[in-house]
């Protein structure tokens, strides 16, 4: 039985399209609204990012909440950053409440590169126990042991690094997370297909949907920006040069591009289950990218 | 009373008269005289004022003991050296350091108050009757309680290897008379005239830098046990203790004749100044090497140094729960209680010899079974 | 080693003003290895302090100097008893443990840090300290084949790595190694890959929670004066 409209969805053979909205630094979320309503029939899930780059923002579960409303298949992103081991399951227990089914479990970006660097780190919790604790709680105990009142159903996944410059222990804790329950991927940035050929060779052994990340990079400095400060984003040389190229102005656009031509060749090799797009700001864009790659 | 045989005659050169009363001395021999017609001389050098004449004895003392004037003989050979060598006349014994300090007041205060037992005495009306000596003998258990007060405290502790000491301050917390000290510079030394010689500190030092100094306990304990271990394992087919006791305990009793007759174990006595210097390693080292018991045994009431039985407690509590790990019986340690009767000490050693002797059986089943 | 460095001179300035008579008490063991606290700072500090306080013309503080062995161990401090009674402040330039003995010795005296205590750490390489032990209570090396999880890697993790690593290095300091990607070189040397591919659970942090204590003399309710023992 499927536990969530998206869980349904993983069963199929479709090739999967997700993309994300970042709740934003306040409590106006016109903008959200807006892109919400501009991508919910468009995707097949839309996550909402969780304190992203460890700058502070509105909630992910506010952001979830929302998409719910809308009308939208909502992804909620925990990171064990911020909430210790009773928060995190609190939270998930209202996100349970309020049917948001889907959970895309990771450790957080460290406190230091984000904009309250003085705040206390907490992780309590990794990406790989967050997602065991989930599996616990759907056996209807929570992580101290104590039987829960009401059951909990998670469409759990977690994100996966195929283009790390260290790759083994990178797929080592892969094998981990299939381990503790995770049903999907979202990979960090693709941008040389070829890395998540190698990558998908392996990852293809595991019973798990991997849907490839694509950054949609607005410029050569942006993407050199990005490599120097952005965790697991790493844009390779060729990448920047051939964003370099872009008349002024146009640097979007050869974004765009790039990221139009990485879905097609993507979907065209049967490379994996789907993509997950992450606009960076750049939202209202989405609807375009997807029919530049021939997505909708 | 007349003598027989005392009246006789016999030829001399010169005959000197040296009753001691009071110096002769010719008026211009020039020598300054004092009260008593001594012989004034100069203290340190023994001289007299007339260089080259030195003076000693009754003669410069007045009448006194015959002991007092071989010393200021003895003393002016040594000055009259000096002086025929033309070497600086050393100073004289009293104004040297003396070797010990005497004991502080707070030092004093911590040792434990035995009083001094004395010996029996003749009753008054029996005194009279004859010479028989008035102070009588102890008997043997007084003999003992009474040998017991000195603590032989001049085995006293010091560190030996100051580099391995960490200035941990264990010695200086654990000692019950407070000896250790930290000098103006952070060092701990421990004067050597002050300890007590109880040896705690010297089994709880965590760096083993510290030794107490008399041969007799530098012996390595570990040594002495594995020497008595493999003899012993040789030689006997009954299951092996060994006991630690204090030379006041079971040895000062004269118990372990009784011992060796009774024993339905083969017991290996080590021997220690104190059971407070017991260390947990030796108390586990036995049983490793093939004891299957083991017992402390101290002298018990008439123990003069504090907190012993305290320090047992504590190391016997640590080694038994080691061997609780190693699945080894807490009841095969024990301290055993001593009141410095022979019998009952005897009595209390057999008793532990039957229980282990009862556990090896079980135990011996036990693997029987499993087989 | 327990690694501190001095608070900066305007700080310590501000702290011992209200106060005409200063001890600065140095400590001899851990601050001096690494060089926030020994006898050589103490008395670098009093010269800066002096300095400073000439340059601003006050002349009403006077700087007492003193280093003891240790200050952690209260036996230590009763050597300087006389000397605490002629001032109305002891700046110590011991740990934190350091400060808060002397505190506890010295009730009616303020006594202010002059260091800030950072870590236990080890020296690499001279003049370099790096944190090493975060005194968990509940050590793990033996799975991480020496690398400590807890304090090498920023975000503390069990099952790691993150993907946050760039060239090796931690995605919150450059010039740290991703310690996750240390402990598997490690491990594959040792050919233990296994332990990195076990499920870790989720850390105690409150082995002992705090206020944290350990007695480690054995207690015994017997055994006293009269050297009787029942065990």
């Amino acid at each position: 039985m499927a536990k969530s409209l998206f869980d349904e969805k993983l069963a199929d053979a479709k090739f999967l399209v997700t993309t994300e909205v970042g709740p934003p630094k306040g409590t106006d979320i016109s903008e959200m609204l807006h892109n919400i309503d501009l991508l919910k029939d468009k995707v097949d899930a839309i996550n909402v990012t969780d304190g992203q780059s460890s700058v502070m923002r509105l909630a992910s579960l506010a952001g979830c909440l929302i998409v719910k409303e809308r009308g939208g298949e909502p992804i909620l992103q925990v990171t064990c950053r911020d909430r210790n081991r009773l928060a995190l399951q609190a939270d998930l227990l209202f996100a349970s409440v309020r049917g948001i089914a889907n959970v895309l479990c990771l450790t957080g970006d460290s406190v230091d590169v984000g904009d309250h660097k003085e705040a206390k780190p907490v992780f309590d919790l990794d990406s790989v126990q967050l997602l065991k604790a989930i599996r616990i709680m759907e056996g209807g105990k929570d992580l101290g042991g104590n039987d829960l009142k009401g059951a909990v159903q998670f469409c759990a996944g977690a994100s996966v690094h195929p283009a790390a410059d260290f790759i083994e222990p990178q797929l080592i804790k892969f094998e981990k997370k299939v381990a503790a329950g995770a049903q999907f991927f979202q990979t960090q940035g693709i941008y040389d297909v070829g890395s998540l050929r190698r990558f998908m060779q392996y990852a293809s052994q595991f019973p798990v949907k991997i849907l490839a990340g694509i950054i949609v990079l607005a410029s050569a400095r942006m993407a050199r920006y990005m490599n120097e400060n952005v965790p697991g984003v790493i844009v390779p040389q060729a990448t920047i040069d051939e964003l370099a190229t872009a008349e002024k102005g146009k640097g979007l656009q050869k974004g765009m591009e790039i990221a139009a031509r990485a879905i097609r060749s993507i979907k065209a090799g049967g490379l994996c289950h789907g993509v997950h797009i992450m606009a960076v700001g750049n939202e209202r864009l989405v609807p375009e990218i997807l029919e530049a790659a021939g997505l909708t | 009373m007349p003598i027989e045989n005392s009246d006789f005659e016999l030829d001399f050169d010169t005959l000197v008269s040296a009753i001691g009363q009071a110096p002769q001395i010719p008026q211009d021999f020039r020598l300054r005289i004092g009260k008593g017609s001594t012989i004034q001389i100069d203290p340190v050098t023994l001289l007299t004022d007339r260089p080259g004449v030195f003076a000693g004895g009754d003669a410069v003392t007045g009448p006194a003991t015959v002991t007092q004037a071989l010393a200021a003989g003895r003393q002016a050979a040594v000055r009259i050296d000096e002086y025929l060598q033309h070497r600086y006349p050393a100073l004289p014994k009293e104004t040297r350091a003396a070797l010990t300090t005497p004991l502080l007041p707070r030092t004093i205060e911590l040792v434990r108050r035995v009083n001094r037992l004395d010996p029996p005495v003749l009753p008054a009306q029996d005194r009279t009757g004859g010479f028989a000596p008035v102070e009588l003998i102890y008997d043997w258990k007084t003999a003992i309680d009474e040998a017991r007060r000195c603590l032989r405290c001049g085995a006293g502790a010091e560190i030996l290897f100051q580099d391995k000491c960490a200035t941990c301050l264990n010695c200086l917390r654990v000692c019950p008379y407070e000896v250790p000290q930290l000098d103006a510079s952070g060092t701990l030394q421990i004067p050597a005239d002050q300890c007590l010689a109880c040896g705690v500190c010297v089994a709880e030092c965590p760096a083993k830098a510290i030794m107490l100094r008399k041969p007799y306990d530098r012996r390595q304990v570990t040594e002495e046990l594995e020497h008595a271990l493999r003899s012993a394992l040789q030689t006997s087919s009954k299951p092996l203790l060994v006991g630690f006791c204090c030379q006041y305990g079971l040895f000062g009793t004269g118990s372990l004749a009784g011992l060796w007759k009774a024993a339905s174990a083969s017991i290996w006595i080590v021997p220690v100044l104190c059971v407070a210097k017991v260390e947990e390693e030796h108390l586990l080292r036995a049983f490793e090497m093939g004891a299957e018991g083991v017992f402390i045994a101290g002298c018990g009431a008439q123990c003069a140094r504090e907190n012993t039985g305290q320090w047992v407690a504590r190391r016997i509590e640590k080694v038994r729960r080691a061997l609780a790990t190693l699945g080894i019986e807490s009841e095969r340690l024990q301290a055993l209680p001593t009141d410095g009767e022979e019998a009952s000490t005897v009595q209390a050693v057999q008793e532990f010899a039957d229980r282990v002797g009862r556990l090896c059986l079980t135990a011996a089943l036990k693997r029987e079974v499993r087989k | 080693m327990i690694v501190a460095e001095t608070k900066p001179l305007d700080e310590i300035w501000r702290s011992i003003a209200p106060y005409s008579r200063v001890l600065i008490l140095g400590c001899g063991t851990c601050m001096t290895v690494c060089g926030a606290g020994g006898e050589r700072e103490v008395s670098f500090l009093a010269d800066a302090l002096r300095m400073s306080q000439a340059r601003g013309g006050e002349h009403d503080h006077s700087l007492l100097e003193y280093t003891v062995k240790r200050q952690c161990d209260a036996e230590f401090l009763e050597t300087f008893v006389d000397r605490s009674r002629e001032v109305d402040a002891i700046l110590s330039l011991g740990c934190g443990v350091g400060v808060q003995v002397v505190a506890d010795r010295f009730p009616d005296l303020p006594v202010l840090p002059g260091n800030n205590t950072y870590f236990m750490g080890a020296s690499s390489e001279w003049g370099v300290w790096d944190e090493r032990c975060a005194a968990c209570g509940d050590c793990r090396l033996a799975d991480t084949a020496g690398v400590c999880p807890i304090t090498r890697c920023t975000k503390g993790i069990l099952n790691g790595p993150c993907a946050g690593a760039k060239n090796g290095k931690c995605e919150a300091n450059k010039e740290a190694d991703c310690a996750w990607i240390l402990i598997y070189q490690r491990l594959e040397r040792l050919g233990q890959l296994d332990k990195m591919r076990r499920y870790y659970p989720p850390r105690n942090f409150r082995v002992i929670p705090r206020p944290r204590r350990i007695v480690n003399k054995t207690q015994v309710s017997t055994g006293g004066n009269d050297g009787q023992v029942s065990v």
